[in-house]
C-alpha cells in the first residue's frame, strides 16, 4: 500500500490529474470534516479552510461562534447570511468615529432577525442607534444574555424597557453614558430580568434612590452594580441594595457625595463577599463605618478606592491594612488627615501584605518613614503613586535608603502612565 | 469475548474490555444487543482490522506514553483513502482517541498551506466563480478578527 505524506507535495501536481487521489469530499461526511476543522488551531488556517470550496465554506461559517467586526451595512448583511450560528457579536466603534454613519437601526434589524442564536451583543459607542434599534432587538432576540450599549447616547427608557421585556434572561447590561435613562427603566428591569447580575449605569445622572429600591426587588441576584457619578444616589438606595443583594461583589459609587456611613455599615452587615468598592468622593464617610467594613469583609476585599474621603484618618486605614488580607489595590489619595501612623503597625514584619497598587497622592502628612514601614511588609508592590506628597520625593526616598521591590514603579511627578485596574 | 461482523462478512473476536473503547459497541453491549455477534454494516473488514489493532494496542500498553506515541505516529502512515476509511469508522464507532489522532493528521496536512495547495492535496474542485472567490478573500482581508 502506497504511503502518502504531506512532504511529497511535488508529486501532488502529477497525481491529481489521473484521479488516483480520492476526493475528500466524496469520502467524508460533514461530521468528519467538522472534526478536522476543529483541529485547526490558528485563525489563518481556519480562513483558508473556508475558501477551499462551497461545502467547506458552509462548515466553517456555521462553526464560527464569535465575531468582532467594524463593518458597514453591506458587510453586515453578508455576515448575517454566512455566520448563522453566531453567539457573540462585537460591533463597538472607537470613540473617534473611524467611519460614518456607523451602526444604524436598520443594521440592528438585520442582526436581530438573522443571528437567532446570539447571546452577547456589544455596541459600545455606536452613537447612531436609537430606541428603534432596541425594539428590533427586543422583538427578535429572546435569548440575549448580555448587551453593552455604553455611550449610545440616543437611547431612552422606552427602547431599553422594550429590551428588558423582550430579553428576560438578561444577565449583563451596560448603559454607561446613556443619560436619558431614568428610574422607570429600573422598575421594568426589576419586573422582567430576575437573572440580572451586572448593571452599569455610570453617568446616568437621573437615577435616584427610589429607582435603586425598585431595582433590587426583582434583581436581587446582582453581583456588580456601577452607579459612578449618579449624584442623586444616597444612603437609602445603597442600603436597599446591600440588604437585597447578598451576593454583591462589586459596587461603584464614585462621586456619590450623598452616600455616608449608613451605606458602609449596611455593606458590612449584609455583603460579606464584597471584593471591589469605589467610594471616591464620598466625603461624608467616616472611620467607624469603614472599620466595621474592614472586619466584615476581611476575607473578600480586593480593591478599595476611597480618594477624596476627607473625613478618613489613620485608624481606619490601619484597620483596613491589618485586616484585609487579600487587598491588592488601595487608593487614599487626597485623604488629607492620613499620616505615617497609618503604616506604623506594619513595620514589625508581622504582616505580609499582598498589596500591588497603592495610591497616596496628595497626602501632605505622609513621609518616607511611613512608606518605609509599608515596604517592610509588602513585597508584591507593583505601583506606588506619591504625586504631590511634599515629603515623599525621589530625593527623600534615596536619602532614606528605601528599598522598593524590583518590579515596582513609583510615580513621583506624574510622568508614568497609571496601571489599568480592571474591575 | 465479543464477535464483530464487518460489512463484507469478515468476523473478528475481541475482548469485551478492549471493545468498549468504542462507545457505540459499549452501548450495544449495555442494551443487550450483543448476544451472538455485533454487525457493523458501516465498516469493511480491512478497516475494522486496523481499528482493532489500534484499540488492542491502546488497551494493553495503556501506561506506556512513549510507546503509544510512536505507535500512533506509525499507525497514521497510510494512504489517504485508508485514512479516510479509518476516520469514518472512528466516528461511527465513537472512539475518541482514534478520531482525534486521524483528524489531527489530516489537519496537520492542511496547516500552513495555501488554498490551491489544499485543493490539490485532497482533489477538491473549486466551485466558486472568480467573482465569488474575490469577494470572500476581500471579507477576510479587513472585516474580521
Amino acid at each position: 500500500m502506497a504511503v502518502f505524506s504531506a512532504t511529497s507535495r511535488a508529486d501532488v501536481g502529477f497525481l491529481h490529474q489521473n484521479g488516483s487521489i480520492p476526493c475528500i469530499n466524496d469520502s467524508l461526511g460533514d461530521d468528519e470534516l467538522r472534526a478536522i476543522l476543529l483541529k485547526l488551531e490558528n485563525d489563518k488556517d481556519k480562513e483558508i479552510f473556508g475558501l477551499v470550496c462551497k461545502r467547506w465554506l458552509h462548515l466553517q461559517s456555521t462553526e464560527r461562534r464569535k465575531l468582532c467586526a467594524r463593518a458597514g451595512p453591506h458587510m453586515l448583511r453578508r455576515m448575517a447570511a454566512r455566520f448563522t450560528r453566531l453567539v457573540e457579536l462585537d460591533l463597538s466603534q472607537s470613540t473617534s468615529r473611524s467611519f460614518y454613519p456607523g451602526v444604524t437601526d436598520s443594521d440592528l434589524s438585520v442582526i436581530a432577525t438573522a443571528f437567532s442564536c446570539l447571546r452577547i451583543l456589544i455596541l459600545q459607542n455606536c452613537k447612531g442607534i436609537s430606541d428603534i434599534g432596541m425594539k428590533a432587538i427586543a422583538a427578535n432576540l429572546p435569548y440575549l444574555q448580555s448587551l453593552d450599549v455604553s455611550y449610545c447616547r440616543k437611547l431612552r427608557d422606552e427602547g431599553l424597557s422594550a429590551v428588558a421585556q423582550g430579553c428576560r434572561d438578561l444577565r449583563v447590561l451596560h448603559l454607561s453614558g446613556c443619560r436619558f435613562v431614568t428610574d422607570s427603566l429600573l422598575r421594568t428591569l426589576s419586573d422582567n430580568c430576575n437573572n440580572l447580575e451586572e448593571l452599569g449605569l455610570q453617568g446616568c445622572s437621573s437615577i435616584t434612590d427610589s429607582g435603586l429600591v425598585l431595582l433590587v426587588q426583582g434583581c436581587w441576584r446582582l453581583k456588580n452594580l456601577d452607579v459612578n457619578k449618579c449624584s442623586n444616589v444616597g444612603d437609602i438606595g445603597v442600603t436597599s441594595v446591600s440588604k437585597a443583594c447578598s451576593s454583591l461583589k462589586t459596587l461603584k459609587l464614585l462621586d456619590c457625595y450623598k452616600v455616608g456611613d449608613a451605606s458602609i455599615l449596611s455593606l458590612a452587615n449584609f455583603c460579606g463577599d464584597l471584593q471591589n468598592l469605589i467610594i471616591g468622593g464620598c466625603r461624608d464617610v467616616s472611620d467607624e463605618s469603614l472599620k466595621q467594613l474592614a472586619v466584615a469583609c476581611s476575607n473578600s476585599l480586593k480593591n478599595l478606592r476611597m480618594d477624596w474621603c476627607l473625613n478618613i484618618s489613620d485608624s481606619s486605614i490601619e484597620c483596613i491594612l491589618q485586616n484585609c488580607k487579600k487587598l491588592e489595590m488601595l487608593d487614599i489619595g487626597c485623604c488629607e488627615e492620613a499620616t505615617d501612623a497609618a503604616f506604623q503597625g506594619l513595620g514589625g514584619g508581622l504582616f505580609e501584605l499582598h498589596l500591588k497598587i497603592l495610591k497616596v497622592s496628595n497626602c501632605p502628612k505622609i513621609t518616607v518613614v511611613g512608606i518605609g514601614n509599608l515596604l517592610k511588609s509588602c513585597n508584591s508592590l507593583k505601583y506606588l503613586d506619591v504625586r504631590s506628597c511634599p515629603h515623599v520625593t525621589k530625593a527623600d526616598c534615596d536619602q532614606a535608603g528605601l528599598q522598593f521591590p524590583e518590579t515596582c514603579k513609583v510615580n513621583f511627578t506624574g510622568s508614568l502612565t497609571e496601571p489599568e485596574v480592571l474591575f | 469475548m465479543i464477535v464483530l461482523n464487518s460489512s463484507d462478512g469478515a468476523t473478528f473476536e475481541v475482548e469485551e474490555s478492549v471493545a468498549v473503547q468504542s462507545q457505540t459497541i459499549k452501548h450495544m453491549i449495555e442494551d443487550n444487543c450483543a448476544d451472538t455477534s455485533i454487525p457493523l454494516p458501516n465498516v469493511n473488514g480491512v478497516t475494522l482490522a486496523r481499528v482493532l489493532e489500534y484499540i488492542k494496542k491502546h488497551a494493553e500498553a495503556k501506561d506506556d506514553e512513549e510507546g503509544l506515541k510512536s505507535f500512533d505516529a506509525e499507525f497514521v502512515k497510510v494512504d489517504q483513502a485508508s485514512l479516510f476509511e479509518i476516520i469514518l469508522a472512528a466516528n461511527y464507532l465513537d472512539i475518541k482517541g482514534l478520531l482525534d489522532l486521524t483528524c489531527q493528521t489530516v489537519a496537520d496536512q492542511i496547516k500552513d498551506l495555501t488554498v490551491e495547495e489544499v485543493r490539490a492535496i485532497f482533489n477538491i474542485m473549486n466551485d466558486f466563480t472568480p467573482e465569488e472567490e474575490a469577494k470572500l478573500r476581500n471579507d477576510h482581508a479587513w472585516a474580521f478578527e
